[in-house]
């Protein structure tokens, strides 16, 4: 099959149908949701009484990004077996997640963000450290999405990417600002269910179109090292990607957000569920690229293996799930991105750096300016088409060396600022420079590595217990 | 003058005759840009081009030798792609040739692209996997241990008037 | 070193993702139309 063939599958006329019929729904919804938002816990925190089905999804949907479904692939296709196991593993990120949840709602029962911990637990100097590092991180992922989804978008229906990519992040950033994280709750659910369907889907009707033993025959002959045990990269990535969802999972605002709007028992269990919804995601995905030889499907481009085989096999009906499923993946990973972030800076920058928003009038219009203001940064940087994949990259490092002052801050009483500020500083330095000299799939887990050797020595030496109640006393 | 002619037109006949049944052209290869190519993932996008050629109709064969030479190759691909992505390769030496073939004819190989694959050492990736197992245990145990600690049953470490 | 996963270690794999993933909808929905019930969903 010719490979100019399958990018012009679907025409760009059914898939700005599909942008726009999608596209109000979530909008329609977003507003209809966003009028149980009577107060500012209710637009950034759904009321704080989210419950298990709503909870578990929404930490799965928003987990699911575009790369689950489309890089899930090209791990099968470049680094076999392994590869997709070793993609499953940021779902451990979630399923540790759950306890720290837990122990999140003991210490700060009425806290807003991950940054009000570590401003309250380690300081303002941890605290601005920290704040970088996520901003940085946030940014990239938000980014990455916008800019995937454009080249996404163009690949499957042809839609130029300006066009296709502004319009996703329109639909979300107006769905958000109407309807804060109910909204966002509320469509990551439905997302949700389309997108195991339509994973489910479509390897079930490639797998029915497929004989296993003859991908495997044709694996044996032609890739063997994608079965094998000791593939090396593969092994490498495993941990990488494991401490690399460590790090976004722990620190970040989207995962405390969820923790705070969700019931207080309902929490750990919801993350715990997500993580095991989430594991089989990436395998189920991308195993369809292993078919590709056996199907006798040439791979020019690794980077759309995906959509290439399920339009091979499945054709015209196969784009479009894809493509919706698509538009799911990187609507909900956007949405949860730019109402976190917006709590984030409002939260920590205004109220608290700034002393800007003191009523709840007044907080509900930042936020709302800032949501708005995100979109149009965001756009602006996917317009110049910055590839902010790489920068995604590099900040696996940077968030990795958050791991352990997080937990020691949750866990520990002789954990020091002065141990998590070094932590911070010297896990990304050490991890950036090992992501440049060994190689990209080091610099995570490398972090993670002399992070926890900087906080378990400054913890050692600490004399001086932590009293919790400086937590819970001055939090909201 | 006219036996000047005669032989003028006798070569340039002669010279059209030999146009009319050349062979296809050798492929040349665009990437990668140089052989030898040291892939260390196993991976690899071929991709070459037929210079002169303008002929929808054609189509090309890869062949793959893990040998020295061609005489045990097998077939890669053959279509109408002007690439092949190859990846899952093992480490050695894989050699690749591409030509194109038409309806009528044959055309001649290419030369011969080297791609030489050595993997990451094996040193560096049983220390790392190994690091890995150790910081991943400590992480659970961390987590594992602190939960124990302060689970709503036992003592969350906050006075009555903290407890959420 | 080349030690290949065997075959059906891999169908297993595979088939078992698909399986998984498709628990996962019922799962989400069953949860749902409890919380639903019971009022619970948010």
């Amino acid at each position: 099959m010719s490979e100019a063939d399958a990018n012009t599958i679907l025409n760009p006329t059914v898939g700005w149908i599909l942008l726009l019929l999608f596209g109000a729904a979530w909008i329609g919804l977003g507003i209809y949701w966003g009028r149980r938002a009577k107060s500012f816990d209710g637009f950034m925190l759904a009321g704080r009484n989210v419950g298990m089905a709503l909870g578990s999804a929404t930490a799965m949907a928003t987990w699911v990004t575009s790369n689950t479904v489309m890089l899930a692939p090209v791990f099968a296709l470049e680094k076999g077996i392994w590869g997709m196991l070793a993609y499953s593993t940021a779902s451990f990120g979630l399923l540790l997640f759950a306890p720290l949840s837990a122990r999140i709602r003991q210490l700060i029962p009425k806290g807003y963000t991950s940054g009000d911990f570590m401003r309250l637990r380690y300081g303002k100097f941890a605290w601005v450290l920290f704040l970088l590092i996520t901003v940085v991180y946030s940014m990239a992922w938000l980014v990455s999405m916008g800019t995937a989804g454009g080249k996404l978008l163009e690949t499957l229906s042809g839609i130029p990417y300006v066009n296709g990519m502004t319009m996703i992040l329109f639909v979300c950033v107006v769905y958000t600002l109407f309807g804060g994280l109910y909204a966002v709750i509320g469509t990551d659910f439905i997302q949700s269910i389309i997108i195991l369907i339509g994973v489910v889907l479509v390897g079930a009707l490639v797998l029915v179109k497929t004989d296993m033993s003859q991908v495997y025959q044709s694996m044996e002959l032609n890739q063997p090292s994608l079965i094998n045990v000791l593939m090396p990269v593969a092994l490498l990535s495993l941990f990488n990607n494991m401490f690399f969802g460590f790090g976004e999972v722990f620190h970040n605002n989207v995962w405390w957000s969820r923790a705070y709007a969700m019931r207080k028992d309902v929490a750990p269990r919801a993350f715990f569920v997500s993580g095991l919804l989430w594991f089989p995601i990436p395998i189920a995905a991308g195993f369809i690229a292993l078919s590709a030889s056996a199907l006798g499907i040439n791979v020019v481009d690794p980077n759309t293996v995906g959509p290439l085989v399920a339009s091979s096999v499945l054709g015209k009906s196969g784009a479009i799930l894809v493509f919706i499923v698509v538009f799911c993946s990187l609507a909900s990973s956007i949405d949860s991105l730019l109402a976190a972030t917006s709590d984030l800076l409002v939260e920590d920058v205004g109220r608290k750096m700034l002393g800007v928003g003191q009523n709840e009038d007044q907080l509900r219009m930042v936020s709302k300016l800032v949501i708005c203001g995100l979109g149009i940064l965001t756009w602006i940087l996917c317009a110049r088409e910055m590839n902010l994949l790489e920068i995604l990259f590099l900040s696996g490092p940077l968030v990795a060396s958050a791991i352990w002052p997080v937990l020691g801050g949750l866990y520990w009483k002789r954990a020091s600022s002065t141990g998590a500020v070094f932590a911070m500083i010297l896990g990304s330095v050490v991890g950036l420079v090992a992501y440049y000299k060994l190689g990209w799939y080091t610099a995570s887990l490398i972090s993670a590595a002399i992070s926890m050797g900087v906080m378990l020595i400054f913890t050692s030496f600490q004399k001086q217990d932590f009293d919790w109640n400086t937590i819970s006393n001055n939090s909201n | 003058m006219l036996r000047g002619a005669l032989i003028f037109l006798s070569f340039w006949l002669f010279a059209n005759g030999i146009q009319s049944v050349a062979e296809l052209p050798q492929p040349r290869w665009v990437s990668p840009a140089e052989s030898p190519f040291l892939a260390d993932e196993g991976k690899c996008l071929l991709r070459w081009e037929l210079p002169q050629s303008g002929d929808a109709s054609l189509t090309f064969q890869v062949e793959q030798s893990d040998g020295s030479d061609f005489s045990n190759a097998r077939m890669r691909y053959d279509g109408p792609d002007q690439a092949t992505y190859i990846s899952g390769l093992p480490e050695g030496t894989h050699r690749y040739r591409v030509r194109a073939v038409s309806n009528e004819e044959t055309g001649p190989w290419s030369d011969s692209m080297e791609i030489n694959v050595e993997f990451v050492s094996r040193n560096l990736v049983i220390t790392l996997f190994l690091l890995g197992t150790i910081v991943f245990v400590a992480t659970v145990w961390a987590i594992w241990k602190g939960h124990c600690q302060y689970t709503e049953k036992d003592d969350s470490g906050l006075t009555k008037g903290g407890r959420g | 070193m080349h030690l290949p996963i065997p075959a059906f270690i891999v169908t297993l794999i595979v088939y078992g993702s698909l399986l998984g993933v498709g628990v996962g909808v019922v799962v989400l929905l069953r949860m749902f139309w409890k919380d639903w019930k019971e009022g619970k969903l948010w």
